[in-house]
Formats: C-alpha cells, sequence, structure tokens
C-alpha cells in the first residue's frame, strides 16, 4: 500500500503531539478495567440474517447484513465464535466458525464476510484507537467484499491502492467532510460510490467496503470511534514583541457578522468598552 | 471599577500544517479552537486565543490578559444563545512548549481558557517563549 495524496499529513504518530501531554486525560482507554478487552462485530453477508454465538453463549441475534455493533466489554481470552444462520443455533450447524484470540486491552472487531470469491469468512481485525494529532481523524478501510483489489479515493484522488480482501489501510487525515469512492485498483472504474465519510476530528473511522460485485450489491459501512483527539501541540499568539515595551492606543473597530464577542471586565455587570487602553 | 479592556470578536479556528492551534492574524480577534467544547457548554475547555500583539507593531486585544486578575468576570456572546459568564480563576505563565494539553480537554469540569503570548521575547528564538494562561470557571448565578 502506498499514500500518494496531500490528503495524508501524518502516517505515523505525531511525536509533537504525544510529547506535550503532561495532564492528558484518561479518556481515550476505551477498555473498562485489567483483563478485559472490547468487541465488536461487523456482518457483511449479503442475504443472511444471523445468530452469533461466543463459547456456546448467545451474543447477538437476528443480526442483519450492513451493521455493525457498538463496542462490547469483555474479558480478553479466546473465544469460539460460530455463526448460525438465525434460529438455528447453538445446536445446528453453525455457517461459520472460528477461534478467535482476544488480547488483554484490545479493540477488535469481528466481521463475518465473503472472501474475494464470494466464500463466507470470519476475520478478526484490530482497531486501531491510539491517539491522533489535533485537527486529524484516522482513516482505516477494509476491504471485505468479494471484490478484486481496488483503490480508495477521496475527491478524485486515490488515498489508499491495491487493496485487497481481506486486508486494511489506515492513515491520518484532514478532520472533516470527504467524497470517497472505490475503485477497481488502478483504473478509474468505480466499484463503490461515491460517498461522502463525515471524519469528526479526533475519531478513528473504519469503513468496510463490503457486499459482491457479482451480485451488483457492493457497499460501504463506517463504523467510528471517537475519543482519540490530541491538543495542539503549541500556540504562537505573538508578533513583533509590542506587548512587552509600548501601551500602543489602538483604536479597533466594531466588528461585523461575528461568530462571538468575548469582554473581560472587572466590574459585575459586563459592559461594553468604547476607548479601552489610553 | 476596574476594566481590563479586551474586548474582541470571536472566529472559529482549528490547527496549523505543524499541529499547532490556529490563531487569528488580526490581533484584534479572538480565535475559537473549533474542535473543542463550546464556550458555555456544561464539560472540558473551550479555549480562546487572540495574538499578544502583531507583527506589524499593533498590540493585540489579548494583551488585557496581563492586566487580568482572580475574580474578573469574562463574558462571551454568541449568536442564538445567551451570554455565558466566567470569572476567572487562575492566570499563569508556562513555557510554550510546557503548554498541558489539559488546556484542550474535553471532559470533565467546564471552564474557559484564554491563552496568548507572554515574554521572554527572543526574536532569534521565533519571538516569545512563554504562553500566559487564564483559566475562568462559569459564574453561578
Amino acid at each position: 500500500m502506498t499514500f500518494r495524496t496531500p490528503l495524508v499529513v501524518a502516517t505515523s504518530a505525531g511525536v509533537c503531539a504525544l510529547a506535550l501531554g503532561t495532564a492528558a486525560p484518561a479518556l481515550a482507554a476505551p477498555v473498562a478495567a485489567q483483563e478485559q478487552a472490547m468487541l465488536s462485530v461487523f456482518h457483511g453477508i449479503p442475504g443472511m440474517t444471523v445468530d452469533v454465538y461466543a463459547n456456546g453463549d448467545e451474543l447477538l441475534s437476528n443480526f442483519k447484513p450492513g451493521t455493525v455493533t457498538d463496542p462490547q466489554t469483555l474479558d480478553a481470552g479466546t473465544y469460539s465464535v460460530q455463526i448460525f444462520k438465525a434460529g438455528q443455533g447453538p445446536d445446528g450447524t453453525p455457517a461459520l466458525e472460528k477461534k478467535i484470540e482476544v488480547p488483554e486491552g484490545a479493540n477488535a472487531t469481528i466481521a463475518a464476510h465473503l472472501s474475494a470469491d464470494g466464500t463466507p469468512q470470519l476475520t478478526a481485525f484490530t482497531n486501531d484507537v491510539s491517539r491522533v494529532d489535533a485537527g486529524k481523524a484516522r482513516l482505516t478501510v477494509r476491504h471485505v467484499a468479494a471484490a478484486p483489489a481496488v483503490d480508495v479515493r477521496a475527491s478524485g484522488q486515490p488515498v489508499f491502492t491495491g487493496l485487497t480482501n481481506p486486508n486494511q489501510d489506515t492513515a491520518q487525515v484532514d478532520a472533516g467532510t470527504v467524497n470517497a469512492d472505490v475503485v477497481l485498483a488502478g483504473s478509474d472504474t468505480v466499484a463503490i460510490g461515491p460517498a461522502d465519510l463525515k471524519l469528526k476530528e479526533g475519531t478513528s473511522n473504519v469503513v468496510y467496503a463490503w457486499g459482491s460485485a457479482e451480485d451488483k450489491n457492493l457497499a460501504l459501512k463506517t463504523q467510528t470511534f471517537s475519543g482519540m483527539e490530541s491538543a495542539p501541540h503549541a500556540v504562537r499568539a505573538g508578533g513583533s514583541g509590542a506587548a512587552v515595551t509600548s501601551n500602543s492606543s489602538d483604536q479597533w473597530l466594531a466588528w461585523a457578522a461575528a461568530a462571538g464577542v468575548i469582554t473581560v471586565t472587572g466590574v459585575l455587570v459586563g459592559r461594553r468598552i468604547a476607548g479601552r487602553r489610553g | 471599577m476596574r476594566d481590563v479592556g479586551l474586548d474582541a470578536r470571536i472566529d472559529p479556528v482549528g490547527v496549523t500544517e505543524e499541529g499547532a492551534m490556529s490563531v487569528p492574524e488580526d490581533p484584534a480577534v479572538a480565535g475559537w479552537y473549533r474542535y473543542g467544547p463550546e464556550p458555555g457548554t456544561t464539560q472540558g475547555s473551550a479555549v480562546l486565543v487572540g495574538h499578544v500583539d502583531s507583527d506589524t507593531g499593533a498590540l493585540g486585544e489579548f494583551a488585557a490578559l496581563y492586566e487580568v486578575e482572580r475574580g474578573d468576570r469574562v463574558e462571551v456572546h454568541r449568536a442564538g444563545a445567551e451570554p455565558s459568564a466566567y470569572r476567572v480563576v487562575s492566570r499563569a505563565t508556562v513555557p510554550k512548549d510546557e503548554l498541558s494539553s489539559s488546556a484542550f480537554r474535553r471532559t470533565g469540569q467546564p471552564v474557559l481558557t484564554l491563552i496568548t503570548c507572554a515574554p521572554p521575547f527572543v526574536p532569534e528564538r521565533g519571538g516569545y517563549l512563554a504562553n500566559l494562561v487564564v483559566t475562568a470557571r462559569p459564574e453561578r448565578p
């Protein structure tokens, strides 16, 4: 995979942002306690409503294609995950079965999906919920569709190239809304989209490209994790040094079309001031 | 009846390409860190920033923060909302590279954090080397 777009500003962790934290709030850590992990489940097999079992216990019922669960806390460990057609578990024959190891502190998503040639399978992905730089969001794309290699584009520019099933690629991008589409690798043939992806600052956004090219039901589904924001690593709010020495008495004009106004006063009732500093 | 004389328009700002908080070029305008909490919300630190002075030598509105004292009243007016009133609880000068990320926290007790630049001023090292950080808590009615 290569990044070759100005969208991708930082592909590695923000060294500056990380160096700064003296009292970083411990909010980004989504894991509630030791020896636990976070798990969510994505269903990307078209046309089949399922029940999901973990170690014989029903985790989800009547789980529909194209949905992803919110992360759930569970004990770290090895789970036997079984997918049944709705109503056929746990004693019937599972449609899919896999042992999945969920390490302590992990944040994982299990995806039930089609392989490149259309065979149902289970894949466990680790969700990157580490901090992103101020002003950024993380974009991850997972190819879980019965489709060949693809490129992912934002505003027509490739962000990820040559992505194959069942792999993922990830990058930090500027927060905001991007118009994304998925094309057959190396071509301009649009396979999915375009779609607007709202990438909120400080979030991690996982986009599943799922479905089947042959059945013409390729689609995107986004899973978002929040709380990964970083503070800006500096505030440079000085210029000439005039404030060090002078008592300039510039008069500022009245403002129009303002987003807001701040006043600081030493009196009980805030009042607007005409001629300040004299 | 003391008045420190800070009265500035607020524009939303984000971050620069280097990952620093953007500051409005006009030293008469304050910047609100738009990725963080808004002034008046119930959680976290709403950050307003302003230039202490401009490259042309004009003094910025936020230069008045130098005179702010504990107990001073800060009022933030926004379109379509009641004014949010705060009382200053602390004023601190910190070296620029030690500005705490907690100034930008998005949860916890609501505060208004006002930031500008502070001496020492060393042009060959990029100008001001410190930040002046004023913290204010919501005024209880």
